[in-house]
């Protein structure tokens, strides 16, 4: 019986003893960044690799269940993720990465944009 | 007693010239100290000045922008007043866009009075108008609500029969903040079955519908009611989802069973493989009764009363080289759609027959870009079904021998994300006449653009 025990917490150990902290970040360079600063505490993912256009991302089903499962996002902002980005959150149904939200970090909230137009034309 | 203050003032002076004389050297001796010492603390201040300086410098180059004054209040007024959830776009609450659709568009056979024997048409399905036309003009208005609740709003103004029509399309709340991976939708929504019928038709890869959507949910199914969508907490997406509706609208019809007497299920999966690949799949199931559903001619409708079930199973596959969708993709989707109806039906003139047909419905078609700015893509949809007796022999509810089918090509360019030019030709062996289609389309956009799904 103790075995049976040992043997049925041993097999559960892998799917406990996981990161404390999920990070999506919507490129690497936000992923390098916070598993710099977290180290062994985080696990970042980055949606986007170097050799994509961060503007055009679809919305993948893959990247639908990472933002249901994350417990912080962080990303550029400044409407570069807008043509996927709102369409995951809608998705993934999680409330605690939703913008307001302290699980969801824009990186342009923060500093203080050069040169922006008050009024731009497409 | 008055020389007193004299006499003092003398030993007093006498004192103080003698001790000057006295001092004068050892003053000048702790002056010139003094001096050394004040040169050494100078000396000594300069050097820490210039010490601090240098790691303020070394600082800034790590640190480039000092926090400002004025970015420091935002963030801190930033974390007191939380900002409202809003889904990356910060420019207005609502977000209004609005999307121009028009065509030049040809028939060989006709499109008056287009119909495809054994399959009964309503809502919006059939053709494209002859000549020149407007299109759909979609006006979208979205925003959040407050942090749990968002509201998205869509109406088309459209020209019918030289008169503008101004429609309801969508018109719903969903929450934002439902906990285990829940939403819920309310208001009237595209139902979320199959792959195309929630998809706007700005986002359309042809311009017109696959003949399935056409006949079995009138383009698209949508309806008032309630959506509940649950999306697994796995690594792999799992999503669930049920809806109620009024079943007001074709396939269902009248609002029977009270108003809630439609419902659909939905399972979807997908995934990646590589960077490169992603795939989704899914299943979909309506269940709908329909009470007086008409369909047909408005002039003389076919009244349909009974059950209607339709069964849809999906499948998309898109490629991208690394996953950089904006240089170089191929997508290819593929849909099956089953359906029976079991009631009957009844025609102004005609006794009540009893109809319980099986039908199926099925497209393929592939979309590839091979460079940015320009899209080609090939389509091929068929309908067939079974026979409803020979009680509806000389109605238009008898299929013909041959199975209904169309076939499309078509090459667009889009100048930006926001505007598209599209030339299509179809040849349509589904209605009376083997039908020659061909135009040109155009669909721009302005305002707000909300992002599209997979």
């Amino acid at each position: 019986m103790k075995n049976m025990l040992l043997a049925a917490l041993l097999l559960l150990t892998p799917l406990v003893a996981r990161a404390d902290l999920n990070i999506f970040a919507c490129e690497p360079e936000w992923a390098a960044l916070a598993q710099e600063l977290g180290g062994k505490l985080v696990k970042a993912n980055s949606a986007t690799n170097a050799l994509q256009d961060p503007h055009y991302i679809q919305a993948r089903p893959s990247l639908i269940s990472k933002v249901r499962n994350t417990d912080l996002i962080i990303c550029s902002g400044a409407q570069l993720e807008l043509g996927w980005l709102p369409m995951l959150l809608r998705k993934a149904n999680n409330a605690a990465v939703m913008p307001g939200t302290p699980g969801y970090l824009e990186a342009s909230q923060y500093v203080k944009g050069l040169d922006v137009e008050a009024t731009f034309d497409r | 007693m008055r020389t007193l203050p004299f006499v003092m003032l003398f030993f007093c002076l006498i004192g103080t010239t003698t001790s000057t004389q006295a001092q004068t050297s050892a003053e000048l001796a702790d002056l010139r100290a003094e001096l050394a010492q004040m040169r050494a603390d100078y000396e000594e201040r300069i050097t820490q000045l210039e010490q601090r300086l240098a790691v303020a410098e070394q600082k800034n180059i790590r640190q480039p922008t000092e926090p400002d004054p004025q970015t420091t209040e935002y963030r801190q007024a930033d974390n007191t007043t939380k900002p409202v959830a809003r889904a990356g776009n910060q420019s207005s609450n609502p977000d209004i866009g609005v999307i121009f659709q028009g065509q030049a568009w040809r028939h060989s056979g006709g499109s008056d009075d287009y119909l495809i024997p054994g399959f009964p048409l309503a809502g919006e399905a059939g053709p494209l108008p002859e000549g020149l036309s407007l299109g759909e003009i979609e006006l979208n208005i979205s925003g959040n609500v407050d942090d749990k609740f968002t509201a998205w709003l869509t109406v088309p103004i459209a020209v019918e029969d030289g008169e503008v029509e101004v429609e309801l399309e969508e018109a719903w709340i969903e929450t934002l903040a439902l906990p285990a991976g829940l939403s819920l939708r309310v208001g009237r929504f595209f139902s979320n079955i199959g792959y195309l019928n929630d998809k706007h038709r700005h986002s359309w890869n042809f311009v017109d519908q696959p003949l399935a959507y056409q006949v079995f949910l009138g383009n698209q199914y949508l309806d008032d009611g309630a959506q509940l969508r649950w999306l697994a907490p796995t690594d792999f997406y799992l999503e669930l989802g049920a809806e109620v509706t009024r079943g007001d609208r074709y396939p269902a019809g009248g609002a029977a069973n009270s108003g809630f007497g439609t419902y659909t299920l939905h399972a979807r999966s997908g995934g990646d493989i590589g960077f490169s690949h992603s795939w989704q799949a899914g299943i979909s199931y309506l269940q709908a009764d329909a009470q007086e559903r008409a369909s047909g001619s408005e002039d003389s409708p076919l009244m349909f009363t009974g059950t209607t079930r339709l069964m849809m199973a999906e499948f998309v596959w898109k490629w991208a080289p690394n996953g950089n969708n904006n240089q170089r993709n191929f997508v290819f989707q593929t849909e099956y759609l089953w359906r029976n109806e079991d009631g009957f039906y009844n025609h102004s003139e005609d006794p009540i027959l009893a109809y319980d047909t099986d039908q199926q419905g099925w497209y393929a078609q592939a979309v590839y870009q091979p460079f940015p700015r320009w899209r080609m893509g090939v389509r091929y949809d068929q309908l067939s079904s079974s026979d409803p007796g020979q009680s509806f022999i000389g109605t238009d509810l008898m299929p013909t021998e041959r199975n209904p089918y169309r076939y499309s090509i078509m090459a667009d360019w889009s100048n930006s994300e926001f505007s598209r030019l599209r030339l299509q030709y179809t040849f349509d062996r589904a209605g009376m006449l083997d039908d020659n289609q061909w135009g040109l389309q155009y669909t721009f956009s302005i305002g707000a653009h909300g992002a599209h799904s997979f």
